[in-house]
């Protein structure tokens, strides 16, 4: 049954207790990212030791150094917009997943740019067996904490809240394997960067279900 | 008629909103009040006055009980209406979808006989409705603003149930895209 409007008031009025405040988006974001990123570096280096020579890949191959910037800008960006979208009238849903969606894309084509240009079978050197299933072990908790980070907000498109939060918690061990595991393109397209996706289209129905309607 | 001044009412709102926060009761309840006649015009403007709709009155409720569940999501360094709009847009959107039919009185006579006739004419000022198509508009209005089963409306509209869903859920989609469409603007 309805209640009288001016009763509806003073009941919301009585019951203004002081609630905390929200973190800013960029706090927020940077908050997640550090701890995400801690914990995906320990899990992974828990899982085996870095790639051999990856920090002089890192100091001599610029295509190298692209291929993570894109994972790291398209990590940052899912993470950026989820933070922002978890507040009511700041973006809207797609808009604000175009970025991260964009960079997913860039980093995807840039394997396939990486192996067009490259003659001769991989090197087997660090491969891990498990890399794939590493990849979506490792974003459950990021994951986890982004849904929580999102929860305690008021997001108004769940979907495209998990989506990004699934996006984001997925780019993050993707970009380690790339410095753990054997360095062949298309190995990252298909066990690196294939997760990542399966893991933004589990956040959405996980957003949809766990992230409270406004 | 002079036109309101939307920055005094967000400086107005945006004072009020924060004095609400730091636990000011009384300036919670006024800005609450005024917000109440905001959705009201908000929600009249676009979707008109059904004679026998309570529509109008949960909207208003159920927006006001979201801005305050959700109070502390608003960040004092924006601006308040892009966020209290945003959050009123989703309500009115969500209650359409989601709707049950409330009747608590039977209908009139002269309502369940009869030829269907355009139920958007009983409507006053629709100014979104206006721009739906006549069959999405009826569906629109006959099951969500007039509390009509699909059955019923279906009935009244001669198509069937399943003709009336699907023109329902095509007009919760339109007004949707055309209330983004307002916020961007």
């Amino acid at each position: 049954m309805r209640r009288p409007r001016e009763e509806l008031i003073r009941e919301l009025a009585d019951d203004l207790a002081p609630k905390p405040r929200l973190a800013p988006p960029r706090a927020a974001a940077l908050g997640w990212l550090a701890m995400s990123l801690a914990f995906v570096a320990l899990v992974t280096l828990a899982g085996g030791p870095l790639r051999p020579g990856v920090a002089r890949q890192l100091a001599s191959e610029p295509g190298f150094c692209i291929d993570l910037l894109l994972g790291a800008l398209a990590g940052a960006a899912a993470c950026f917009a989820l933070m922002k979208l978890r507040i009511p009238g700041v973006v809207s849903g797609m808009r604000s997943a175009l970025p991260a969606l964009g960079l997913l894309l860039a980093w995807a084509a840039w394997q396939l740019i990486e192996h067009s240009s490259r003659a001769g079978p991989p090197s087997m050197l660090g491969k891990r067996d498990g890399c794939m299933l590493e990849i979506l072990l490792f974003s459950a908790l990021p994951l986890a904490a982004a849904l929580f980070v999102a929860r305690r907000a008021a997001p108004l498109e769940r979907a495209w809240t998990g989506l990004l939060a699934g996006l984001a918690a997925g780019a993050l061990p993707a970009l380690a394997m790339q410095l753990a595991c054997l360095d062949d393109p298309l190995h990252a397209l298909t066990r690196h960067l294939a997760p990542v996706l399966a893991v933004a289209a589990a956040g959405a129905p996980l957003g949809r279900l766990l992230l409270r309607r406004v | 008629m002079p036109v309101p001044d939307r920055s005094e009412d967000e400086q107005r709102w945006s004072a009020c909103m924060a004095r609400a926060l730091d636990g000011d009761r009384e300036a919670y309840a006024q800005l609450m009040a005024e917000l109440a006649d905001v959705v009201e015009s908000y929600v009249r403007a676009r979707f008109g006055t059904a004679r026998e709709s309570d529509f109008l009155e949960d909207c208003v409720q159920e927006a006001l009980l979201a801005l305050h569940r959700v109070r502390h999501t608003w960040d004092r360094r924006l601006p308040f209406r892009p966020w209290m709009f945003a959050i009123v847009r989703h309500k009115v959107i969500d209650l359409l979808r989601r709707r049950e039919v409330r009747r608590t009185e039977p209908e009139p006579a002269e309502e369940t006989a009869g030829p269907a006739t355009d139920p958007s004419l009983r409507l006053d000022g629709a100014r979104l409705l206006a721009v739906l198509e006549p069959a999405y508009r009826e569906a629109l209005v006959l099951t969500k603003l007039d509390g009509y089963s699909l059955e019923e409306a279906a009935m009244r509209a001669g198509v069937s149930p399943g003709a009336m869903k699907t023109r329902v859920h095509r007009a919760v989609q339109m007004v949707q895209k055309r209330l983004r469409e307002e916020d961007l603007a």
